[in-house]
């Protein structure tokens, strides 16, 4: 038996919490909600001690560049291993992966009615699945987690959604399924061409230095680039695989919206900033153009779909692939800045959506309707549901103060330095944000409370304010004094921009274009010149 | 067909043969060749094929079959005429004439089976026939697709 | 050292001990005579035949009643056969380089690879024999049926040892028979007797064909021995017309066997009007014996020559995928869904042998291909066996096999509705399932010649498309079970399986769900090695 390191311990434990709701029985409503509460903040505070144990400056002992790794063999067969280990891009995913849980348990406390015990038990089994991806190390575990994590999901939405929730969750497995069958045989040419440099491996760092040296083929990179790049783009969503997204999002249940929006749609982001970029940088350079514009239309299509939605979870929906069109953004521009601001909008989105859409859905077990017009003026009503989502909606916005604020600012400054062009239109989707959610916010919040029904809404109860608090509280944290981030964050990117610049013949090249400011997107050193060396040198 | 055997058959009673009508026939078979028997195995197979493909009563696809089946055994005995001598490689190392007949062992076997291959299906086609009132395939028709 | 392991050693000693201890007395028993060994290794398929004569005569003295005592003797006998065969295999490991050799004049080989067939259809035989406990088969002939599948079982059993042809044709023809009886099994149901009908006319046809091609095939080389064949395919002109022809006449017959398109068309019928156990049993064990001679006759005799075949398997592998999942998606009967997704599943393995093929004749004993069929066919056993062992008990429970009484099943029986989840998503291939694995393997198998021969690329793609195909249907079952209601209230009334379905359901369905996370490498290092073994087999 191997030793169990504290990453494994964090991706499991709420297992133990689903066989301990196994034997407890149906009609225990209470206890059945307290355990799965008490698995989930254990599972957090196991990640906890993941983030304190956490040392930018570590190099990793078992697996080089990876903390609190461990290397497991599995089926030796054919060279599978069990490997796990985190960094600073996964660090705060899988921290955000763990906090999410038990705001999700507390944020819905009464609003499911059937099948309690199910529903928990599928709740604690994706957690299982998304934070397995995020720190798996080696490939077809990261493949193995990927997939497990459809079925509870496919349970979530199907079981507990809204009307139209069969359709809604066939599409969304279909779609995943889709995807992820291309990656897998892309995993597999992986591996048997990492034979021509030693032994075939699914590793990813080993790949990754291996293929730092060896370069592979840059028309087989262009395939492989593609077939990471689909699955991942599927999950994200960019802008033609999108369609899965607001009929998920609109049917799932509070919960499951929440984590589809919060870290779901993460595993996507994640995915190219693991193996597109690491693996494949000719490829990624090739194709960057292709995939900052596919994001650009993302942020303006998402954003002008938003503003006309009638139905208030659709709008959230809609603003999120407005928002991880910036992302895309911030990982296509291959610098420092961007990738960072990348990282940390991933986190800023999964808390300031979830909350939103732990907040439509508290509105929603209120009032049974989720369309604006069936609101106006409820502000009155619930005095203090309106000062929380006037923070979170703010913070979605990006209001300078406010977490959405650092992420957006980097991602559009290291865009700029990248490509003036696309960063200049992007910031076109910071306006167009700021209209459809004030303007949502003014027709359901202010104006006449003609309804009767909005005048007897019951404000946050105990367990929502309770998820609600420290959500906020993070909001505020990141947006003022978001160093710490930036600094555990940095450590993870540092090697994808090192491995990203272009090979070392075509420095001379490089530096050439870089004075030309529209096209110095292939140079590296340029930017970690002007990261260090402050942009008042300039 | 070649020269010879056209040849032959040309002249019934030919000289060469003196108008023994035994020793003409005797000239004609020791001329027949293993393409013969191959073509009209062929044949028969391809006759016992084309029943089984257009016919429509049960029975007469039976029959088909065991056509195609005996299309088989004529292959089998005609090749054991060039195989059956002296090929296992036991054969090699002994000093005498191994003698394996596997084609005419083959057909023995086949002639079996197909016998009982031939009871089962009546059987079924008369169970059917009992059911349904006909023996025709056409009529099997409750589940499609 | 872990807990598992500490215990695997132990139990593996212990079994070895034994089985030193067990084979001493054999080897005195057999000292008398090379020859007479024969019968020893004989006695897997032995007890098989004394256990159905011994049912005869239950059958004849205590009537009718005794169908459980007759069950019994069925599963004894079984067992056995399991227990001798697992000696057989560990004789093979310990005391023989290369199997057991070839016996009887040339017609059978005792190898690993036969012995791996044997095993897993003993297990699934035992499984679906559980089953028939309370199983509302017609009481007249009952034990016909049982005495059906055991023969089957037999004539399985020296199939897939078969080294000649003469022994794979005589053998599939008496596995075949049975078949042909089990599927006109309700002879009072004209649905059954059409399907029986259908199932012998192109049964017997297409048998007719093979032998034709296999009289070729001793045309043409003068053997019909698999491993005399494989020397003498080496040294003859492989352009030759006849060389196609006699190879296209074998897929005929053994396509029809293992069910792959365009040889599927008796399939659903065949399926649909068999009573449920008997659809159970041909969906799964011929398609095995099949495969296994099939990867005996295309990759030990014809691999010399694979340049000739292996432009028709990448036709029919494609063909099956493609057929077997857009025919699932629109069908209404649970078997006939089972039908074409079994046709659709035949396509994987076959991508496993197209793989074996293209290594050639240096490099077949090595590659990939063969065992990622094997354990493809292992891991397809037990999920389509457990699929079908609760679609019987939803058919018994619900009154009929059409997908709606599977509506609201969760509420009939959530025991049982866990378990088809975890077999369905096994035969979609979702990991952390067993079906995912082994679907792994074969991509495996087919990604390591993308680069060598690019029209790879394209059947990896068809497979990639064909998963996702296969995702609407296989969920759409799970959606039925959890998702809708039940169509009418007496079906959401409680179903409580015995002991032994119970058993019968825990067995393969946790085997597909922990053989995709535990001991993946223990059945793949077996099947690796079985292969080589079975390669590497000369006529002494």
């Amino acid at each position: 038996m191997p030793d169990l390191d504290i990453l494994s311990l964090v991706v499991f434990f709420p297992l133990i919490g689903v066989l301990v709701l196994g034997f407890i029985d149906k009609r225990e409503e209470l206890m059945l909600k307290v355990v799965a509460l008490i698995a989930s903040l254990v599972t957090f505070g196991l990640s906890l001690i993941v983030y304190f144990r956490f040392d930018p400056n570590a190099v990793g002992e078992i697996v080089p560049g990876y903390q609190m790794a461990n290397y497991v063999k599995w089926i030796p067969a054919l060279n599978i291993n069990y490997v796990v280990g985190i960094d600073g891009i996964s660090l705060y995913l899988l921290l955000l992966t763990t906090f999410l849980l038990p705001v999700c348990i507390l944020g819905t406390w009464n609003h499911i009615k059937k099948n309690i015990k199910l529903y928990l038990q599928m709740l604690l089994l994706v957690t299982v699945g998304i934070s397995g991806v995020f720190v798996s190390l080696d490939m077809i575990l990261f493949f193995f987690f990927w997939e497990a994590m459809l079925i509870p999901m496919y349970f979530l939405i199907g079981i507990w959604g809204s009307a139209n929730r069969i359709y809604a969750t066939y599409k969304f497995v279909i779609y995943t399924m889709a995807g992820s069958a291309l990656m897998l045989a892309a995993m597999i040419f992986l591996f048997f061409y990492s034979s021509a440099s030693g032994e075939a491996t699914f590793v990813i760092p080993e790949l990754m230095s291996r293929f730092a040296i060896h370069r592979i083929d840059p028309g087989i990179q262009a395939w492989l680039f593609w077939g990471f790049a689909i699955a991942f783009a599927i999950k994200v969503p960019l802008f033609p695989f999108h369609t899965w997204l607001p009929d998920a999002h609109t049917e799932a249940p509070t919960a499951g919206s929440v984590i589809l929006a919060g870290v779901l749609l993460k595993m996507g982001t994640y995915g190219f900033m693991r193996f597109c970029l690491p693996l494949f940088p000719d490829a990624s350079h090739k194709f960057a153009h292709v995939i900052a514009i596919l994001a650009i239309i993302g942020i303006i299509y998402g954003a002008l779909v938003a503003a006309v939605q009638p139905d208030l979870k659709r709008l959230v929906a809609y603003s999120s692939i407005a928002h991880l069109g910036f992302v895309m953004l911030g990982l296509f521009a291959f610098n420092q800045q961007a990738l960072d601001g990348a990282v940390l909008q991933m986190v800023n989105h999964g808390l300031s959506t979830g909350a939103l859409f732990l907040l439509v859905g508290i509105l929603y077990d209120r009032r049974h309707t989720r369309l604006i017009s069936d609101f106006g003026g409820i502000a009155r009503s619930i005095p203090v549901f309106f000062v929380v989502f006037l923070i979170i909606m703010l913070a979605s916005i990006g209001l300078p103060g406010l977490n959405g604020f650092a992420g957006e600012l980097l991602i559009l400054m290291g865009a700029f330095k990248a490509n003036a062009f696309f960063g200049g239109i992007a910031t076109t989707g910071v306006i167009l944000a700021a209209i459809y959610m004030l303007w949502m916010f003014r027709r359901v919040f202010y104006g006449e409370r003609d309804k009767e029904e909005n005048k007897k809404i019951v404000d946050l109860r105990l367990p929502e304010l309770a998820a609600l608090i420290p959500i906020v509280l993070l909001c505020f944290w990141i947006g003022l004094y978001a160093t710490p981030f930036l600094r555990d964050i940095g450590s993870g990117t540092r090697p994808v921009v090192e491995l990203l610049k272009p090979p070392t013949h075509t420095v001379t090249q490089a530096v050439s274009s870089a004075a030309d400011d529209s096209s110095i997107m292939a140079d590296g050193r340029f930017y970690e010149i002007s990261d260090t060396a402050e942009v008042a040198n300039d | 067909m070649d020269n010879d055997s056209l040849y032959f058959l040309s002249n019934w009673a030919n000289v060469e043969s003196g108008g023994n009508a035994l020793l003409t026939m005797w000239n004609i078979f020791k001329h027949i060749s293993i393409h013969h028997y191959l073509t009209v195995a062929a044949i028969i197979f391809t006759i016992g094929f084309y029943g089984v493909i257009v016919r429509r009563n049960a029975i007469s696809i039976l029959m088909s079959i065991e056509l195609m089946l005996n299309a088989v055994n004529l292959n089998f005995v005609a090749f054991n005429q060039i195989w059956g001598l002296k090929i296992t490689r036991a054969a090699f190392t002994s000093n005498e004439d191994v003698l394996t007949p596997v084609g005419q062992i083959f057909t023995i076997f086949i002639i079996i089976i197909a016998a009982a291959e031939a009871a089962v299906g009546l059987a079924i086609v008369i169970a059917f026939y009992r059911q349904r009132h006909s023996v025709k395939v056409e009529d099997a028709d409750l589940m499609r697709w | 050292m872990g807990l598992s392991e500490l215990a695997f050693n132990f139990l593996t000693t212990v079994w070895g001990r034994l089985q030193i201890l067990w084979s001493e007395p054999a080897r005195q028993l057999t000292h008398w005579g090379w020859e007479h060994q024969a019968y020893y290794l004989l006695f897997p398929e032995i007890s098989l035949l004394v256990g159905v004569a011994v049912i005869l005569l239950v059958d004849v003295f205590l009537g009718r009643k005794a169908f459980n005592i007759i069950i019994w003797i069925a599963i004894v006998a079984l067992f056995s056969n399991f227990l001798m065969t697992l000696h057989l295999m560990y004789m093979t490991s310990r005391f023989f380089s290369y199997g057991l050799g070839l016996w009887w004049g040339q017609l059978e080989t005792i190898d690993p690879y036969a012995l791996f067939f044997k095993q897993l259809m003993d297990w699934g035989d035992i499984l679906l024999l559980l089953v028939l406990f309370r199983y509302p088969l017609i009481k007249r002939f009952r034990s016909e049926f049982i005495i059906l599948i055991l023969s089957a079982t037999i004539a399985f059993d020296l199939m897939v040892g078969s080294s000649d042809l003469l022994a794979i044709y005589v053998m599939t023809e008496f596995g075949s028979i049975m078949l042909y009886l089990l599927a006109a099994f309700h002879k009072d149901k004209l649905k059954s007797l059409e399907g029986g009908l259908k199932y012998f006319i192109t049964g017997a046809a297409s048998s007719a064909a093979m032998l034709f091609g296999i009289s070729y095939i001793y045309g043409i080389v003068g053997s019909t021995n698999i491993y005399e064949i494989k020397i003498r395919m080496m040294s003859i002109y492989p352009d030759h017309p006849l060389v196609l022809f006699a190879m296209v006449l074998i897929i005929v017959g053994v396509g029809y066997k293992i069910g792959v398109a365009p040889f599927h068309l008796w399939a659903p019928d065949a399926y649909e009007g068999a009573p449920t156990p008997a659809t159970a049993f041909i969906s799964v064990f011929p398609k095995m014996a099949g495969f296994a001679v099939l990867m005996r006759i295309y990759l030990v005799a014809f691999a010399p020559v694979a340049q000739v075949w292996l432009p028709l398997f990448v036709i029919m592998a494609i063909l099956t995928m493609f057929v077997g999942n857009i025919m699932a998606l629109t069908q209404t009967s649970f078997k006939r869904l089972m039908a074409y997704s079994g046709i659709a599943q035949m396509g994987y393995v076959l991508i496993g042998v197209i793989c074996a093929g293209l290594a050639g004749p240096n490099e077949a004993a090595t590659s990939n291909g063969f065992w990622a069929a094997m354990y493809y066919l292992l891991i397809y056993m037990f999920m389509n066996l457990g699929a079908f062992i609760i679609g019987m008990m939803n058919e018994v429970s619900g009154g009929s096999d059409h997908l709606d009484t599977f509506n609201g099943f969760h509420q009939r029986s959530p025991f049982l509705s866990f378990f088809m989840t975890i077999c369905l998503l096994a035969l979609t291939g979702i990991p952390p399932t067993a079906g995912f694995i082994a679907k792994f393997v074969i991509f495996v198998s087919a990604v390591d010649y993308i680069t060598r021969y690019p029209a790879m690329f394209l059947l990896v793609l068809m497979a990639i498309i064909n998963t996702v195909i296969a995702v609407y249907y296989y969920v759409g079952i799970i959606k039925r079970i959890y998702l809708l209601k039940p169509l009418r209230t007496e079906l959401a009334r409680p179903f409580t399986p015995i002991f032994f379905q119970r058993v019968a359901v825990l067995v393969p369905a946790l085997a597909s769900l922990v053989l995709g996370i535990f001991y993946i490498d223990a059945p793949m290092n077996y099947v690796k090695g079985a292969w080589f073994m079975t390669y590497y087999t000369t006529i002494a």
